[in-house]
């Protein structure tokens, strides 16, 4: 029984951290191959491109890192403190907090003698835990790790990111927005096909969803890029 | 002593010294596939007695010295590798794909060697070295499709943990 539950949940965990990744990758990819469109688009060499699609994707994997690094710790955060007032309402008023549990198991549609039952011995063995997971809804697997999701999320943006680069530093001079371009939306067809399976959705459509956006970014930088590139 | 150590099934991991190695090696490969360009401008620019911008001359000069850390690296990478050795195969790994991983691993050696090796003798020499070294970009670039291909395979469809041990030292 705590066999199964367990690697269910950890199961959970790791399709978790791959949807994670993939989306990493997907905006790593959208956002840089955008910039090298629309770069290229103004009429600049390679090397400027190419500049400018590294710059991005540093700015980008920086970017993510601290997002994730300050949502991840406020996460942390706020479990503590909910954690630390449930402990000290445990200690100071445990009859309410009884009720209280209680009263949940009710509202799940238990009937108030079992409910009552169910928060007394889940209480006697870990009243911490039952608080935690049934009126907070914190599990001890969803601990939060910031330096951890901060780097994950910084490293999958470098990868969907590093490809644009490669693809225009390969490609000929003239048709760098165009191979870019072209290739990035097949980057996202298998991106948003592969994020859609992981979370158990329709394959189609999530590969349609995440190319629709991606090629929406890509049109819009490049009329910026062409419009200043003329204009310049 | 050291070499049953280094023998294949002797050890878990990688250690964070080849872990580091690996990393730091991808990202200044990265760096000489995006920028190698710069180079080749460069040397036809000084071939026709022109002068390039000074943001392609310095991309030209990083290129030459990133070439020169990385054959510096690979030759620590090598000495570690033969005194640390590397883990085995995960388990129901069929003999096909294993020899695959290893030729496409010891490709990937022989490249990180060659490659600086033929640059620089085409820095100082010109062709043929030259013409050599920039055929190795495409090879480079299929080579590293297939190893993050079989990579990402082997974590997400064969969930054997095989990324990890380029995360997690020993």
């Amino acid at each position: 029984m705590s066999r199964l539950s367990h690697s269910e949940i950890h199961m959970v965990h790791r399709i978790g951290w791959l949807r994670a990744a993939v989306l990493g990758a997907n905006d790593g990819l959208v956002s840089t191959a955008s910039l090298v469109v629309g770069v290229a688009a103004a009429g600049s060499g390679r090397t400027e491109i190419l500049v400018a699609g590294l710059a991005g994707l540093v700015a980008g994997a920086m970017s993510m890192a601290a997002g994730e690094y300050v949502s991840v710790s406020s996460q942390s955060d706020t479990e503590q403190a909910d954690l630390a007032r449930e402990t000290r309402e445990l200690k100071d008023t445990p009859e309410a907090e009884l009720d209280e549990l209680t009263g949940i198991y009710v509202g799940r549609g238990l009937d108030e003698d079992l409910a009552r039952q169910v928060a007394v011995q889940l209480t006697q063995k870990d009243a911490l835990g039952a608080h935690a997971r049934d009126e907070l809804g914190i599990s001890e697997t969803v601990t939060a790790r910031p330096i951890q999701a901060a780097v994950v999320s910084a490293m999958t943006f470098a990868a969907g990111a590093v490809i644009p680069l490669i693809v225009a530093s390969a490609a000929p001079a003239a048709q760098i927005s165009a191979i870019v371009a072209g290739t990035t939306l097949i980057g996202l067809m298998a991106l948003g096909g592969l994020g859609a399976s992981v979370g158990g959705a329709g394959v189609v459509k999530g590969a349609i969803r995440v190319t629709f956006w991606g090629a929406l970014a890509m049109a819009a930088t490049a009329a910026v890029g062409w419009v200043f590139g003329v204009a310049a | 002593m050291t070499m049953t150590r280094g023998q294949i099934g002797s050890v878990r991991g990688y250690t964070i010294y080849q872990i580091g190695l690996h990393w730091l090696i991808a990202v200044l490969v990265f760096a000489q596939l995006i920028f190698g360009e710069s180079m080749t401008e460069a040397i036809e620019a000084a071939e026709e007695g022109e002068s390039v911008s000074a943001l392609e001359g310095n991309l030209a000069d990083m290129h030459y010295y990133f070439g020169i850390a990385i054959l510096a690296l690979v030759v620590v990478r090598l000495v570690l590798r033969l005194k640390n050795g590397v883990p085995p195969p995960p388990p129901e790994t069929s003999g096909a794909i294993e020899l695959a991983g290893r030729v496409s691993h010891w490709l990937f050696y022989a490249l990180l060697v060659t490659v600086p090796v033929t640059g620089l003798l085409g820095f100082y020499y010109g062709d043929p070295y030259g013409e050599w070294h920039t055929y190795a970009k495409p090879v480079f670039i299929g080579l590293i499709a297939l190893h993050v291909a079989a990579s990402l395979y082997h974590q997400f469809w064969r969930k054997d943990e095989l990324l990890m041990r380029m995360l997690k030292p020993e």
